[in-house]
Protein backbone atom coordinates (compact mmCIF):
# COMPACT_ATOMS: atom_id res chain seq x y z
CA UNK A 1 0.00 0.00 0.00
CA UNK A 2 2.69 2.39 0.95
CA UNK A 3 4.50 1.46 -2.13
CA UNK A 4 1.73 1.80 -4.20
CA UNK A 5 1.63 5.13 -3.22
CA UNK A 6 4.87 6.11 -3.37
CA UNK A 7 4.69 4.84 -6.81
CA UNK A 8 1.63 7.14 -7.50
CA UNK A 9 3.08 10.51 -5.72
CA UNK A 10 6.20 10.11 -8.03
CA UNK A 11 4.21 9.77 -11.51
CA UNK A 12 2.28 13.16 -10.47
CA UNK A 13 5.98 14.93 -9.48
CA UNK A 14 7.37 14.02 -12.46
CA UNK A 15 5.10 14.51 -15.00
CA UNK A 16 3.78 17.88 -13.47
CA UNK A 17 4.59 20.36 -16.60
CA UNK A 18 2.36 17.11 -18.42
CA UNK A 19 -0.37 17.48 -16.11
CA UNK A 20 -0.61 21.40 -16.41
CA UNK A 21 -0.85 21.44 -20.06
CA UNK A 22 -3.38 19.12 -20.61
CA UNK A 23 -5.53 20.26 -17.92
CA UNK A 24 -5.33 23.69 -20.10
CA UNK A 25 -6.69 21.87 -23.31
CA UNK A 26 -8.71 20.03 -21.02
CA UNK A 27 -10.70 23.67 -20.22
CA UNK A 28 -9.91 24.87 -23.92
CA UNK A 29 -11.46 21.79 -25.69
CA UNK A 30 -14.91 21.82 -23.59
CA UNK A 31 -15.30 25.99 -24.55
CA UNK A 32 -13.60 26.05 -27.48
CA UNK A 33 -17.15 26.11 -29.74
CA UNK A 34 -18.88 28.95 -28.17
CA UNK A 35 -19.00 32.37 -28.75
CA UNK A 36 -18.63 33.34 -25.03
CA UNK A 37 -16.11 30.26 -23.88
CA UNK A 38 -14.76 31.10 -20.65
CA UNK A 39 -17.22 33.41 -19.76
CA UNK A 40 -19.75 30.20 -19.37
CA UNK A 41 -17.86 29.02 -16.66
CA UNK A 42 -18.66 32.33 -14.25
CA UNK A 43 -22.23 32.88 -15.83
CA UNK A 44 -23.55 29.59 -15.28
CA UNK A 45 -22.90 29.81 -11.18
CA UNK A 46 -23.51 32.84 -11.31
CA UNK A 47 -27.14 31.86 -12.99
CA UNK A 48 -27.54 29.11 -10.10
CA UNK A 49 -26.73 30.90 -7.07
CA UNK A 50 -29.07 33.78 -8.03
CA UNK A 51 -31.86 31.23 -7.91
CA UNK A 52 -30.84 29.62 -5.14
CA UNK A 53 -31.11 32.70 -3.52
CA UNK A 54 -34.55 33.45 -4.52
CA UNK A 55 -35.63 29.59 -3.44
CA UNK A 56 -33.48 29.33 -0.16
CA UNK A 57 -33.31 33.19 0.57
CA UNK A 58 -36.66 35.00 0.27
CA UNK A 59 -38.71 31.65 -0.17
CA UNK A 60 -37.55 29.47 2.83
CA UNK A 61 -36.07 32.21 4.94
CA UNK A 62 -38.03 34.84 4.22
CA UNK A 63 -34.98 37.09 3.99
CA UNK A 64 -33.76 36.44 7.39
CA UNK A 65 -29.79 36.70 7.95
CA UNK A 66 -27.92 33.97 9.44
CA UNK A 67 -26.57 34.92 12.00
CA UNK A 68 -25.25 38.63 11.72
CA UNK A 69 -24.55 37.77 7.74
CA UNK A 70 -27.25 38.22 5.26
CA UNK A 71 -28.17 35.59 3.57
CA UNK A 72 -26.56 36.29 0.14
CA UNK A 73 -22.95 36.44 1.07
CA UNK A 74 -23.72 33.18 3.59
CA UNK A 75 -24.85 30.94 0.43
CA UNK A 76 -21.87 32.01 -1.98
CA UNK A 77 -19.71 31.25 0.93
CA UNK A 78 -20.70 28.18 1.18
CA UNK A 79 -21.59 27.33 -2.78
CA UNK A 80 -18.70 28.60 -4.54
CA UNK A 81 -16.26 26.03 -2.76
CA UNK A 82 -19.02 23.50 -3.76
CA UNK A 83 -19.22 24.25 -7.51
CA UNK A 84 -15.35 22.68 -7.21
CA UNK A 85 -16.19 20.11 -5.40
CA UNK A 86 -19.08 18.40 -6.86
CA UNK A 87 -17.88 19.02 -10.71
CA UNK A 88 -14.32 17.70 -10.22
CA UNK A 89 -15.35 14.72 -7.78
CA UNK A 90 -17.76 13.41 -10.84
CA UNK A 91 -15.57 14.35 -13.66
CA UNK A 92 -12.88 13.13 -11.29
CA UNK A 93 -14.80 9.38 -11.11
CA UNK A 94 -15.27 9.41 -15.19
CA UNK A 95 -11.69 10.63 -15.94
CA UNK A 96 -10.05 7.40 -16.60
CA UNK A 97 -12.85 5.63 -18.65
CA UNK A 98 -13.18 8.34 -20.55
CA UNK A 99 -9.59 9.67 -21.35
CA UNK A 100 -8.06 6.35 -21.60
CA UNK A 101 -8.54 5.79 -25.05
CA UNK A 102 -6.76 8.86 -25.62
CA UNK A 103 -3.83 7.99 -23.64
CA UNK A 104 -3.28 4.66 -26.00
CA UNK A 105 0.17 3.83 -24.43
CA UNK A 106 0.46 1.58 -21.57
CA UNK A 107 3.69 3.59 -20.80
CA UNK A 108 2.25 7.28 -20.11
CA UNK A 109 1.31 7.00 -16.41
CA UNK A 110 -2.62 6.54 -15.99
CA UNK A 111 -2.41 8.40 -12.54
CA UNK A 112 -2.10 11.73 -13.90
CA UNK A 113 -5.26 11.48 -15.33
CA UNK A 114 -8.08 12.24 -12.32
CA UNK A 115 -5.16 14.91 -11.55
CA UNK A 116 -5.40 16.97 -14.41
CA UNK A 117 -9.40 16.46 -15.42
CA UNK A 118 -9.15 17.81 -11.71
CA UNK A 119 -6.42 20.88 -12.13
CA UNK A 120 -8.86 21.69 -15.24
CA UNK A 121 -11.88 22.30 -13.13
CA UNK A 122 -9.49 24.84 -10.96
CA UNK A 123 -8.94 27.54 -13.04
CA UNK A 124 -12.69 28.10 -12.84
CA UNK A 125 -12.91 28.27 -8.97
CA UNK A 126 -9.66 30.67 -8.96
CA UNK A 127 -11.88 32.99 -10.63
CA UNK A 128 -15.28 32.15 -8.63
CA UNK A 129 -13.16 33.16 -5.45
CA UNK A 130 -11.91 36.12 -6.75
CA UNK A 131 -15.62 37.24 -7.68
CA UNK A 132 -16.84 35.89 -3.89
CA UNK A 133 -14.18 38.06 -2.35
CA UNK A 134 -15.28 41.18 -4.07
CA UNK A 135 -18.61 40.35 -3.11
CA UNK A 136 -17.61 40.17 0.90
CA UNK A 137 -15.72 43.17 0.28
CA UNK A 138 -18.86 45.08 -0.78
CA UNK A 139 -21.16 43.65 2.01
CA UNK A 140 -18.22 44.87 4.24
CA UNK A 141 -17.96 41.45 5.69
CA UNK A 142 -14.44 40.68 4.70
CA UNK A 143 -11.44 42.90 5.03
CA UNK A 144 -9.38 40.79 2.60
CA UNK A 145 -6.71 39.19 4.68
CA UNK A 146 -8.09 36.16 5.15
CA UNK A 147 -7.26 35.09 1.96
CA UNK A 148 -4.03 34.08 3.64
CA UNK A 149 -5.86 30.90 3.81
CA UNK A 150 -6.67 30.23 0.30
CA UNK A 151 -3.48 28.55 -0.51
CA UNK A 152 -4.06 25.92 2.79
CA UNK A 153 -7.51 25.56 1.59
CA UNK A 154 -6.94 24.79 -2.09
CA UNK A 155 -4.20 22.39 -0.84
CA UNK A 156 -6.29 20.33 1.04
CA UNK A 157 -9.78 20.72 -1.45
CA UNK A 158 -6.98 19.24 -4.31
CA UNK A 159 -5.96 16.33 -2.24
CA UNK A 160 -8.69 15.40 -0.82
CA UNK A 161 -10.19 15.30 -4.63
CA UNK A 162 -7.24 13.56 -5.76
CA UNK A 163 -7.24 11.10 -3.45
CA UNK A 164 -10.91 10.35 -3.58
CA UNK A 165 -10.77 10.71 -7.79
CA UNK A 166 -7.64 7.90 -7.93
CA UNK A 167 -10.26 5.25 -6.17
CA UNK A 168 -13.25 6.54 -7.95
CA UNK A 169 -12.04 6.62 -11.17
CA UNK A 170 -10.30 2.92 -10.88
CA UNK A 171 -13.94 1.36 -9.64
CA UNK A 172 -15.82 3.49 -11.72
CA UNK A 173 -14.01 1.61 -14.65
CA UNK A 174 -14.16 -1.61 -13.66
CA UNK A 175 -17.77 -1.49 -12.00
CA UNK A 176 -19.36 0.92 -14.49
CA UNK A 177 -22.38 1.41 -12.56
CA UNK A 178 -20.31 3.04 -9.74
CA UNK A 179 -20.63 6.57 -11.72
CA UNK A 180 -24.40 6.49 -11.65
CA UNK A 181 -24.58 5.61 -8.05
CA UNK A 182 -22.02 8.61 -7.36
CA UNK A 183 -23.65 11.21 -8.95
CA UNK A 184 -26.74 10.54 -6.99
CA UNK A 185 -24.48 10.62 -4.00
CA UNK A 186 -23.46 13.97 -5.12
CA UNK A 187 -26.84 15.19 -5.96
CA UNK A 188 -27.31 14.19 -2.09
CA UNK A 189 -24.07 15.98 -0.62
CA UNK A 190 -25.39 19.71 -1.84
CA UNK A 191 -28.14 19.24 0.63
CA UNK A 192 -25.76 17.22 3.92
CA UNK A 193 -23.06 19.94 3.43
CA UNK A 194 -23.90 23.46 5.69
CA UNK A 195 -24.54 25.62 1.96
CA UNK A 196 -27.71 26.06 2.07
CA UNK A 197 -28.39 25.71 6.15
CA UNK A 198 -26.61 25.03 9.47
CA UNK A 199 -26.66 21.89 10.94
CA UNK A 200 -26.67 21.80 14.92
CA UNK A 201 -26.36 19.41 17.53
CA UNK A 202 -26.24 15.92 16.73
CA UNK A 203 -27.03 15.96 13.45
CA UNK A 204 -23.86 18.42 13.11
CA UNK A 205 -21.59 15.18 14.67
CA UNK A 206 -23.05 13.26 12.41
CA UNK A 207 -22.60 15.16 9.27
CA UNK A 208 -19.03 16.10 10.30
CA UNK A 209 -17.96 12.08 9.63
CA UNK A 210 -17.94 13.43 5.83
CA UNK A 211 -14.64 15.19 5.32
CA UNK A 212 -16.24 17.65 2.57
CA UNK A 213 -18.00 19.24 5.53
CA UNK A 214 -14.59 20.38 6.91
CA UNK A 215 -13.56 22.21 3.27
CA UNK A 216 -17.03 23.50 3.09
CA UNK A 217 -16.92 25.16 6.92
CA UNK A 218 -13.26 26.59 6.29
CA UNK A 219 -14.00 28.29 2.70
CA UNK A 220 -17.06 30.01 4.55
CA UNK A 221 -14.68 30.70 7.84
CA UNK A 222 -12.00 32.26 4.68
CA UNK A 223 -15.14 34.01 3.41
CA UNK A 224 -16.57 35.81 6.03
CA UNK A 225 -13.64 36.15 8.20
CA UNK A 226 -14.57 33.97 11.27
CA UNK A 227 -11.84 31.94 13.13
CA UNK A 228 -13.57 28.16 12.40
CA UNK A 229 -10.39 26.55 11.05
CA UNK A 230 -8.47 27.90 14.04
CA UNK A 231 -10.70 26.50 16.57
CA UNK A 232 -11.35 23.37 14.49
CA UNK A 233 -7.75 21.91 14.59
CA UNK A 234 -8.63 18.51 15.79
CA UNK A 235 -11.19 18.47 12.75
CA UNK A 236 -8.84 19.45 10.77
CA UNK A 237 -6.36 16.38 11.47
CA UNK A 238 -9.36 14.14 10.69
CA UNK A 239 -9.97 15.39 7.68
CA UNK A 240 -6.08 15.31 6.55
CA UNK A 241 -6.67 11.41 8.39
CA UNK A 242 -8.96 10.68 6.31
CA UNK A 243 -7.45 12.11 3.15
CA UNK A 244 -4.40 10.22 3.38
CA UNK A 245 -6.42 6.60 4.33
CA UNK A 246 -8.39 7.47 0.88
CA UNK A 247 -4.65 8.21 -0.96
CA UNK A 248 -3.41 4.79 0.58
CA UNK A 249 -6.38 2.99 -0.43
CA UNK A 250 -6.85 4.38 -3.72
CA UNK A 251 -3.40 4.12 -4.96
CA UNK A 252 -3.57 0.23 -4.40
CA UNK A 253 -6.46 -0.62 -5.92
CA UNK A 254 -5.32 1.89 -8.84
CA UNK A 255 -1.93 0.28 -9.22
CA UNK A 256 -3.12 -3.33 -8.69
CA UNK A 257 -5.81 -2.19 -11.58
CA UNK A 258 -4.51 -0.62 -14.20
CA UNK A 259 -2.60 -2.81 -17.02
CA UNK A 260 -6.52 -4.17 -17.03
CA UNK A 261 -8.36 -0.63 -17.32
CA UNK A 262 -7.65 -0.59 -21.15
CA UNK A 263 -9.40 -4.08 -21.42
CA UNK A 264 -12.64 -3.03 -19.82
CA UNK A 265 -13.39 0.15 -22.14
CA UNK B 1 21.77 -12.98 -33.52
CA UNK B 2 20.33 -9.30 -32.45
CA UNK B 3 16.54 -8.91 -32.32
CA UNK B 4 14.64 -5.62 -32.36
CA UNK B 5 11.06 -7.20 -30.99
CA UNK B 6 11.00 -10.23 -29.75
CA UNK B 7 7.58 -12.45 -28.02
CA UNK B 8 7.93 -15.49 -26.64
CA UNK B 9 4.45 -17.57 -25.84
CA UNK B 10 2.47 -14.21 -26.48
CA UNK B 11 -0.96 -14.89 -25.57
CA UNK B 12 -4.14 -12.45 -25.60
CA UNK B 13 -6.80 -13.71 -24.23
CA UNK B 14 -10.40 -12.34 -24.13
CA UNK B 15 -13.13 -13.44 -22.18
CA UNK B 16 -16.78 -13.65 -23.94
CA UNK B 17 -18.98 -12.78 -20.85
CA UNK B 18 -22.68 -14.08 -20.59
CA UNK B 19 -23.34 -11.48 -18.64
CA UNK B 20 -22.33 -8.25 -16.93
CA UNK B 21 -21.66 -9.76 -13.27
CA UNK B 22 -19.28 -12.26 -14.34
CA UNK B 23 -17.00 -9.72 -15.49
CA UNK B 24 -16.87 -8.12 -11.81
CA UNK B 25 -16.33 -11.95 -10.70
CA UNK B 26 -13.51 -12.38 -12.72
CA UNK B 27 -12.08 -8.76 -10.66
CA UNK B 28 -12.87 -9.83 -7.42
CA UNK B 29 -12.16 -13.61 -7.38
CA UNK B 30 -9.22 -13.57 -10.38
CA UNK B 31 -10.84 -16.69 -11.57
CA UNK B 32 -12.56 -16.42 -15.30
CA UNK B 33 -15.81 -17.25 -15.82
CA UNK B 34 -17.41 -17.47 -19.12
CA UNK B 35 -15.87 -18.90 -22.39
CA UNK B 36 -12.26 -17.36 -23.20
CA UNK B 37 -11.29 -16.40 -26.71
CA UNK B 38 -7.84 -16.10 -27.81
CA UNK B 39 -7.30 -13.57 -29.76
CA UNK B 40 -3.55 -14.11 -29.86
CA UNK B 41 -2.12 -18.08 -29.02
CA UNK B 42 0.92 -18.96 -28.00
CA UNK B 43 2.89 -16.50 -30.22
CA UNK B 44 6.91 -17.04 -30.66
CA UNK B 45 8.68 -15.37 -33.36
CA UNK B 46 11.56 -12.67 -33.76
CA UNK B 47 12.54 -10.17 -35.66
CA UNK B 48 16.09 -8.60 -36.40
CA UNK B 49 16.21 -4.84 -36.98
CA UNK B 50 16.00 -3.30 -39.83
CA UNK B 51 12.88 -5.76 -41.62
CA UNK B 52 9.87 -4.59 -42.97
CA UNK B 53 7.57 -7.22 -42.12
CA UNK B 54 4.12 -7.77 -43.50
CA UNK B 55 1.22 -9.57 -41.43
CA UNK B 56 -1.42 -11.12 -43.38
CA UNK B 57 -4.25 -12.93 -42.77
CA UNK B 58 -8.17 -13.01 -43.19
CA UNK B 59 -10.30 -10.86 -41.13
CA UNK B 60 -10.38 -12.09 -37.28
CA UNK B 61 -6.72 -13.84 -37.26
CA UNK B 62 -5.88 -11.46 -34.99
CA UNK B 63 -4.03 -8.61 -37.07
CA UNK B 64 -5.20 -5.72 -35.06
CA UNK B 65 -4.43 -7.16 -31.71
CA UNK B 66 -0.67 -7.92 -32.75
CA UNK B 67 -0.60 -4.23 -33.94
CA UNK B 68 -2.07 -3.31 -30.50
CA UNK B 69 0.43 -5.62 -28.99
CA UNK B 70 3.13 -4.47 -31.01
CA UNK B 71 2.74 -0.61 -30.20
CA UNK B 72 2.72 -1.62 -26.34
CA UNK B 73 -1.36 -0.15 -26.16
CA UNK B 74 -2.44 -3.04 -24.55
CA UNK B 75 -0.55 -5.63 -22.57
CA UNK B 76 -0.11 -9.63 -23.32
CA UNK B 77 -2.17 -11.81 -21.16
CA UNK B 78 0.49 -14.38 -20.89
CA UNK B 79 4.41 -14.26 -22.49
CA UNK B 80 6.99 -11.88 -23.12
CA UNK B 81 6.91 -8.90 -25.45
CA UNK B 82 10.67 -7.20 -25.61
CA UNK B 83 10.51 -4.23 -27.68
CA UNK B 84 14.23 -2.54 -28.23
CA UNK B 85 13.17 0.95 -28.90
CA UNK B 86 10.15 3.39 -29.09
CA UNK B 87 6.90 1.89 -30.49
CA UNK B 88 4.46 3.88 -32.68
CA UNK B 89 1.53 2.88 -33.95
CA UNK B 90 0.15 4.64 -37.27
CA UNK B 91 -3.92 3.30 -37.75
CA UNK B 92 -6.64 5.41 -39.48
CA UNK B 93 -8.05 6.45 -36.12
CA UNK B 94 -6.19 7.93 -34.68
CA UNK B 95 -7.21 9.70 -31.28
CA UNK B 96 -7.26 13.46 -32.27
CA UNK B 97 -9.45 15.67 -30.29
CA UNK B 98 -12.39 16.77 -33.18
CA UNK B 99 -12.41 20.47 -30.51
CA UNK B 100 -8.72 21.61 -30.84
CA UNK B 101 -6.92 22.95 -33.79
CA UNK B 102 -4.68 20.89 -35.67
CA UNK B 103 -1.47 22.79 -34.19
CA UNK B 104 -3.50 21.68 -30.35
CA UNK B 105 -2.98 18.16 -31.73
CA UNK B 106 0.33 18.18 -32.11
CA UNK B 107 1.36 18.82 -28.91
CA UNK B 108 -0.99 17.19 -26.78
CA UNK B 109 -0.39 13.62 -28.74
CA UNK B 110 3.26 14.24 -28.53
CA UNK B 111 2.37 15.57 -24.44
CA UNK B 112 0.71 11.83 -24.12
CA UNK B 113 3.66 10.12 -25.72
CA UNK B 114 5.70 11.54 -22.88
CA UNK B 115 7.85 14.27 -25.05
CA UNK B 116 9.36 17.40 -23.08
CA UNK B 117 8.41 20.50 -24.35
CA UNK B 118 11.98 21.59 -26.21
CA UNK B 119 11.17 17.92 -27.85
CA UNK B 120 8.10 18.96 -28.81
CA UNK B 121 9.11 22.69 -30.26
CA UNK B 122 11.81 20.81 -32.28
CA UNK B 123 9.59 18.47 -34.10
CA UNK B 124 6.87 20.85 -34.67
CA UNK B 125 7.62 21.91 -37.92
CA UNK B 126 8.47 18.66 -39.08
CA UNK B 127 5.27 17.47 -38.19
CA UNK B 128 3.51 20.77 -40.18
CA UNK B 129 5.45 20.34 -43.48
CA UNK B 130 4.84 16.59 -43.63
CA UNK B 131 0.96 16.59 -43.08
CA UNK B 132 0.91 19.20 -45.65
CA UNK B 133 -2.47 20.49 -44.57
CA UNK B 134 -1.72 24.43 -45.10
CA UNK B 135 -3.85 26.97 -43.28
CA UNK B 136 -6.46 23.76 -41.78
CA UNK B 137 -3.36 23.06 -39.19
CA UNK B 138 -4.95 26.33 -37.31
CA UNK B 139 -8.47 25.17 -37.46
CA UNK B 140 -10.44 22.72 -35.47
CA UNK B 141 -9.98 19.12 -36.27
CA UNK B 142 -13.54 18.14 -36.86
CA UNK B 143 -13.89 20.34 -40.00
CA UNK B 144 -10.98 18.29 -41.71
CA UNK B 145 -11.37 16.01 -44.11
CA UNK B 146 -10.91 11.92 -43.56
CA UNK B 147 -7.67 12.56 -45.69
CA UNK B 148 -6.19 15.58 -43.62
CA UNK B 149 -6.84 13.78 -40.48
CA UNK B 150 -5.26 10.63 -41.13
CA UNK B 151 -2.15 12.81 -42.67
CA UNK B 152 -2.08 14.46 -39.83
CA UNK B 153 -1.99 11.24 -37.55
CA UNK B 154 0.32 10.12 -39.45
CA UNK B 155 2.79 12.77 -39.74
CA UNK B 156 2.97 12.75 -35.85
CA UNK B 157 3.46 8.93 -35.86
CA UNK B 158 6.04 9.26 -38.07
CA UNK B 159 8.44 12.41 -36.71
CA UNK B 160 8.36 11.38 -33.38
CA UNK B 161 11.36 8.80 -34.48
CA UNK B 162 10.07 5.86 -33.29
CA UNK B 163 12.18 2.96 -33.43
CA UNK B 164 9.58 0.32 -34.23
CA UNK B 165 7.05 1.41 -36.37
CA UNK B 166 3.81 -0.40 -36.89
CA UNK B 167 1.23 0.55 -40.07
CA UNK B 168 -2.17 -0.66 -39.16
CA UNK B 169 -4.06 0.14 -42.97
CA UNK B 170 -3.68 3.43 -42.43
CA UNK B 171 -2.18 4.09 -45.79
CA UNK B 172 -5.51 3.15 -48.13
CA UNK B 173 -7.07 6.72 -47.04
CA UNK B 174 -4.07 8.91 -48.56
CA UNK B 175 -4.09 9.79 -52.07
CA UNK B 176 -1.13 8.32 -54.42
CA UNK B 177 1.15 10.89 -53.83
CA UNK B 178 1.00 11.01 -49.87
CA UNK B 179 1.17 6.86 -50.23
CA UNK B 180 4.47 7.57 -52.57
CA UNK B 181 5.48 10.64 -49.72
CA UNK B 182 5.04 7.57 -46.89
CA UNK B 183 7.04 5.11 -48.68
CA UNK B 184 9.77 7.22 -48.65
CA UNK B 185 9.88 7.79 -45.33
CA UNK B 186 9.24 4.70 -44.56
CA UNK B 187 12.46 3.71 -46.96
CA UNK B 188 14.31 6.04 -45.07
CA UNK B 189 13.62 4.24 -41.69
CA UNK B 190 14.45 1.32 -43.44
CA UNK B 191 17.65 2.05 -44.45
CA UNK B 192 18.42 3.10 -40.48
CA UNK B 193 17.90 -0.14 -39.47
CA UNK B 194 14.23 0.20 -37.76
CA UNK B 195 11.64 -2.17 -38.16
CA UNK B 196 8.11 -1.65 -39.46
CA UNK B 197 5.53 -3.89 -39.30
CA UNK B 198 2.91 -3.16 -41.98
CA UNK B 199 -0.51 -4.76 -41.60
CA UNK B 200 -2.47 -4.45 -44.93
CA UNK B 201 -4.98 -6.72 -46.91
CA UNK B 202 -3.09 -5.97 -50.18
CA UNK B 203 -1.01 -8.92 -50.31
CA UNK B 204 0.25 -6.43 -53.40
CA UNK B 205 1.50 -3.84 -51.77
CA UNK B 206 2.75 -6.52 -48.88
CA UNK B 207 4.89 -7.93 -51.59
CA UNK B 208 6.19 -4.71 -52.91
CA UNK B 209 7.26 -2.88 -49.82
CA UNK B 210 8.35 -5.68 -47.19
CA UNK B 211 11.12 -8.25 -46.56
CA UNK B 212 9.26 -10.86 -44.09
CA UNK B 213 6.01 -11.65 -43.84
CA UNK B 214 3.83 -13.18 -40.76
CA UNK B 215 1.02 -15.10 -41.83
CA UNK B 216 -1.67 -15.10 -39.00
CA UNK B 217 -3.97 -17.60 -38.75
CA UNK B 218 -6.96 -17.66 -36.01
CA UNK B 219 -4.93 -16.36 -33.73
CA UNK B 220 -1.76 -18.38 -34.77
CA UNK B 221 1.38 -17.83 -36.66
CA UNK B 222 0.99 -20.28 -39.87
CA UNK B 223 4.27 -19.22 -41.77
CA UNK B 224 6.67 -16.74 -41.09
CA UNK B 225 9.66 -16.71 -43.70
CA UNK B 226 11.08 -14.04 -46.46
CA UNK B 227 7.84 -12.24 -47.80
CA UNK B 228 7.67 -13.96 -51.53
CA UNK B 229 7.54 -17.23 -50.05
CA UNK B 230 4.84 -16.51 -47.36
CA UNK B 231 2.84 -14.62 -50.03
CA UNK B 232 2.68 -16.80 -52.58
CA UNK B 233 1.64 -19.78 -49.75
CA UNK B 234 -1.18 -17.30 -48.29
CA UNK B 235 -2.56 -16.88 -51.74
CA UNK B 236 -2.96 -20.39 -52.31
CA UNK B 237 -4.73 -20.31 -49.06
CA UNK B 238 -7.20 -17.66 -50.54
CA UNK B 239 -7.77 -19.51 -53.71
CA UNK B 240 -8.52 -22.87 -51.78
CA UNK B 241 -10.38 -21.51 -48.95
CA UNK B 242 -12.93 -19.46 -51.95
CA UNK B 243 -13.30 -22.76 -53.71
CA UNK B 244 -15.27 -24.16 -50.75
CA UNK B 245 -19.11 -23.76 -50.59
CA UNK B 246 -20.45 -21.64 -47.67
CA UNK B 247 -21.28 -24.75 -45.76
CA UNK B 248 -17.90 -26.16 -45.74
CA UNK B 249 -16.29 -22.55 -45.11
CA UNK B 250 -17.75 -21.93 -42.16
CA UNK B 251 -17.17 -25.52 -40.86
CA UNK B 252 -13.66 -24.59 -41.68
CA UNK B 253 -14.36 -21.82 -38.73
CA UNK B 254 -16.05 -23.31 -36.03
CA UNK B 255 -13.08 -25.89 -36.02
CA UNK B 256 -10.59 -23.20 -35.93
CA UNK B 257 -13.14 -21.75 -33.19
CA UNK B 258 -12.25 -24.47 -31.07
CA UNK B 259 -9.02 -24.55 -31.04
CA UNK B 260 -9.29 -20.74 -29.88
CA UNK B 261 -11.46 -21.13 -27.26
CA UNK B 262 -8.88 -23.94 -25.64
CA UNK B 263 -7.48 -22.80 -22.47
CA UNK B 264 -3.86 -22.35 -23.00
CA UNK B 265 -1.84 -24.30 -20.07
CA UNK B 266 -0.01 -20.85 -18.73
CA UNK B 267 0.16 -19.17 -15.67
CA UNK B 268 2.43 -16.11 -15.86
CA UNK B 269 1.46 -12.42 -16.43
CA UNK B 270 1.79 -11.38 -19.26
CA UNK B 271 4.38 -8.31 -19.68
CA UNK B 272 5.90 -5.29 -22.41
CA UNK B 273 9.82 -4.71 -21.31
CA UNK B 274 11.16 -1.57 -23.58
CA UNK B 275 14.43 -1.97 -23.87
CA UNK B 276 16.76 0.64 -24.77
CA UNK B 277 17.50 1.15 -28.69
CA UNK B 278 21.11 0.45 -28.03
CA UNK B 279 22.78 -3.00 -28.37
CA UNK B 280 23.79 -3.51 -24.44
CA UNK B 281 27.37 -3.95 -23.44
CA UNK B 282 29.02 -7.59 -24.93
CA UNK B 283 26.20 -8.32 -27.00
CA UNK B 284 27.02 -8.83 -30.76
CA UNK B 285 25.38 -6.38 -33.39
Amino acid sequence: MIKASKQVFIELWESLYLIVRLSLYETKSRYSMQYFGYLWEIITPIIQIAIYWLVFGFGLRAGRDVGDVPFLPWLVSGIVPWFFFGPAIVSGSRSVFSKIALVSKMSFPISTIPAYVILSELYRHVAMVAIAFILMMAFGISEGWNILFLPYLLLSALAFLYAFSLLTSALATIIRDFQNLLSQIIRMMLYLLPIFWQPTGKLETILMINPLYYLVEGYRSMFLGTDWLMQNVGYGLYFWGFTLVTFLIGSAIHVRFRRYFIDYI
Amino acid sequence: MSYQVKFENVSKRYTLYRKQSDKLKEVLFNRANGKQFYALRNVTFEVPPGEVVGILGINGSGKSTMSNLLSDVIPPTHGKIELRGKPSLIAISSGLNGNLTGMENIELKCLMLGMDKHQIKAITPEIIEFADIGDFIDQPVKTYSSGMKSRLGFAISINIDPDILVIDEALSVGDQTFTDRCLVKMNEFKDEGKTIFFISHSVSQVRQFCTQAIWLEYGEIREYGPVDEVADEYMKFLKWFRTLDSKRQSEFKQQKMAQRTTIVDQNDIGETIILPRKPLKGESV
